[in-house]
């Protein structure tokens, strides 16, 4: 285990500086600099272009950005004066993560009790009803649900249409970010019950004469969380990262719409920060979710070592 | 009681060949597309699908002709029309005058282009890179999907902005950036079918018959794939003509004086709540049309494909 975790780890690091490089050339592509001004004066422009290091050649800014990242410092914005890139994601990563830990909170548990009550009604007009929310909620896109939960809510004055602030203005982007989710989960624990419910321990558990809820909560909803929740750290860590759409038409101040800003900006400190930012959330979680399935299913760590 | 055997005259006669085959059905071999047309025709949601997408197809091309409207004429005079039959402005004009029946139907083009060209180039270059890492194993293999696994650890969104400003913003930058940021998928999809491909007898049986790889890969590995690429293209489109209209919503779409939906929508989300709620929701309502219908026809091909796969 421990020789398997060390090896893990250097592909993590190997993973890590190949984004940065590709991430970084990539943005070097980029057409113009952080501060295109007319009104700048050439010599000023100079000075700070010297003053946040443009001014050397681009493999000796390279080899300058990784070291200081090895260092655990991410650089400064050009954009926003004397504010580094730490502060800048972490002040960004609370509207993204509270609309996000919303929108969990609605779609996962709903998706999963949806998802059971189909499965044990399969066939009858519940469970079609259920299968056809789920394949079209899944289908549509979150920004026409976003738009249509603006004008139908908002218009009438209930609650804000964009913004950030009070309570209320987390209501619309969580539902918005939810509905898919929603339909996704239900979707999933619809037909992983399904199976698990056409599975042989479920016939034994039967024939032993245990009673249907001891059935259906001890054997069969257990067994269905499996792929549930080994799915879960990716899709939470990608929830609470902000969605670029949502935040976009709710005007949030998050993790989404700052990438945004400072890709167009050229604020290239900013943008590699919340690139290394997300790919580290997402190595992480594939992470977690390698030492989960050996957690939550004993069967494939008996079964495992091949993979 | 004796037996005997030979037959006694008059008590057993000869079948004609009549009612010897009159059981005996002449089927007919089915091949593989048929038999997939066959089950799709039976999954009702993805008929219905089907008859949507070829509608709106036809609107795209037919739909701009219908009335006498140009996409890009501005009219003062008629400025947010609501949809009317009068001067047959049947979805209004925006802002500027402009008929949005014509625009919505531009529009439409522009975003099922945009879709299905990014889908096709990821076929293309999922199937070069996952048949070739597949077919060669090994190290190739492992260096290849390890380089995959690294790609998708930035996140998609990145790739795509970076890309269509580098390209400068265009149809073709926004179809390459589309591309480029979703073929992961479908080159580790083509891997896995060619790994299970690989072991079949029928490909020993070319190989010991002295097959190069060139031509293993185009007889025998690729067209045996067809199914599951194809269920592959059906959420492909849907998702680039999606990301398509992410790239609106951040200003990098479609250039003016060109319109896609996603552009449409974005430039409608102005006037959501002063009064014009249709120049959002009609370009929303077709984009909403397409993209489900696509995902809804890729469910329902999914299972005419491999009915094992059901669920």
């Amino acid at each position: 285990m421990g020789k398997y975790l060390l090896r893990r780890f250097a592909f993590m690091i190997i993973t890590l500086w190949v984004i940065i490089t590709i991430s970084f050339f990539f943005m070097k592509l980029l057409p113009g600099t952080p501060f295109d001004d007319e009104r700048i004066p050439e010599a000023v422009l100079e000075n700070m272009m010297a003053q946040y290091g443009l001014d050397k050649s681009i493999p000796e800014q390279y080899v300058l950005y990784l070291t200081n990242v090895v260092q655990g410092d991410f650089g400064v914005s050009y954009r926003i004066k004397n504010r580094d890139v730490t502060t800048i994601i972490a002040e960004k990563f609370a509207p993204s993560a509270i609309i996000g830990i919303h929108a969990l909170i609605i779609s996962v548990p709903l998706g999963i009790i949806l998802g059971m009550i189909a499965a044990l009604r399969r066939g009858t007009a519940i469970d079609y009803a259920a299968v056809g929310f789920a394949v079209i909620g899944f289908a549509i896109p979150s920004f026409v649900v976003a738009v249509a939960l603006q004008y139908l809510i908002a218009g009438n004055g209930l609650l804000p249409s964009a913004l950030w602030g009070t309570y209320k203005h987390v209501i619309l982007p969580s539902i918005a970010l939810a509905l898919s989710m929603f339909a996704y989960y239900a979707r999933m624990m619809r037909s992983e019950m399904l199976e698990v419910l056409g599975q042989d321990y479920i016939k034994t558990a039967k024939s032993k004469g245990l009673s249907r809820p001891v059935i259906i909560f001890k054997h069969a909803f257990r067994n269905s969380l499996i792929p549930i929740i080994t799915s879960l750290p990716v899709v939470i860590l990608f929830t609470i990262s902000g969605s670029l759409v949502i935040e976009q038409i709710y005007s949030i101040p998050g993790l989404g719409t700052e990438l945004v800003k400072s890709v167009l900006s050229r604020d290239y400190t900013v943008s590699m920060g919340l690139t290394l930012f997300y790919a580290v959330m997402y190595i992480v979680a594939l992470f977690i979710v390698d030492i989960l399935y050996s957690v939550v299913d004993p069967r494939i760590r008996v079964a495992g070592g091949s993979e | 009681m004796s037996i005997n055997p030979s037959t006694p005259e008059g008590k057993f006669t000869p079948l004609n060949k009549e009612t010897l085959f009159a059981n005996e059905k002449d089927y007919k071999s089915v091949s593989f597309s048929q038999d997939v047309w066959r089950r799709l025709k039976k999954h009702k949601p993805a008929m219905v699908s089907i008859f949507v997408l070829i509608t709106i197809t036809l609107f795209v091309f037919v739909g701009p002709f219908m009335n006498e409207h140009d996409a890009t004429a501005q009219n003062y005079e008629v400025i947010k029309l609501k949809p009317t039959m009068e001067g047959s402005y049947w979805f209004g004009t925006d802002d500027l005058g402009r008929d949005m029946w014509t625009r919505t139907w531009d529009g439409a083009k522009v975003s099922l282009l945009i879709g299905v060209i990014a889908a096709l180039l990821d076929v293309v270059f999922g199937i070069v890179y996952g048949v070739i890492s597949g077919y060669f194993g090994g190290r190739t293999d492992f260096i290849m999907m390890r380089f995959i696994e690294i790609i998708v650890g930035i996140p998609n969104i990145i790739i795509t902005i970076l890309l269509v400003i580098i390209l400068e913003p265009g149809i073709t930058a926004i179809i390459i950036a589309i591309a480029v940021s979703g073929w992961a998928g479908m080159a580790r999809l083509v891997r896995g079918q060619v790994l299970s491909l690989k072991n079949r007898e029928f490909i020993l049986a070319a190989r010991s018959l002295g097959t190069k790889p060139a031509k293993m890969m185009r007889v025998h590995l690729i067209p045996n794939m067809v199914g599951p690429v194809l269920v592959n293209i059906s959420f492909t489109i849907p998702y680039a003509i999606f990301a398509e209209a992410v790239l609106s919503f951040i200003g990098l779409g479609v250039p003016v004086p060109d319109a896609s939906l996603g552009t449409l929508i974005n430039d409608g989300r102005k006037f959501l709540l002063t009064g014009s709620p249709y120049l959002l929701f009609i370009p929303a309502t077709i984009l909403t049309l397409i993209v489900t219908a696509f995902s809804i026809f890729g469910d329902g091909l999914r299972d005419a494909v491999d009915p094992r796969l059901r669920k």
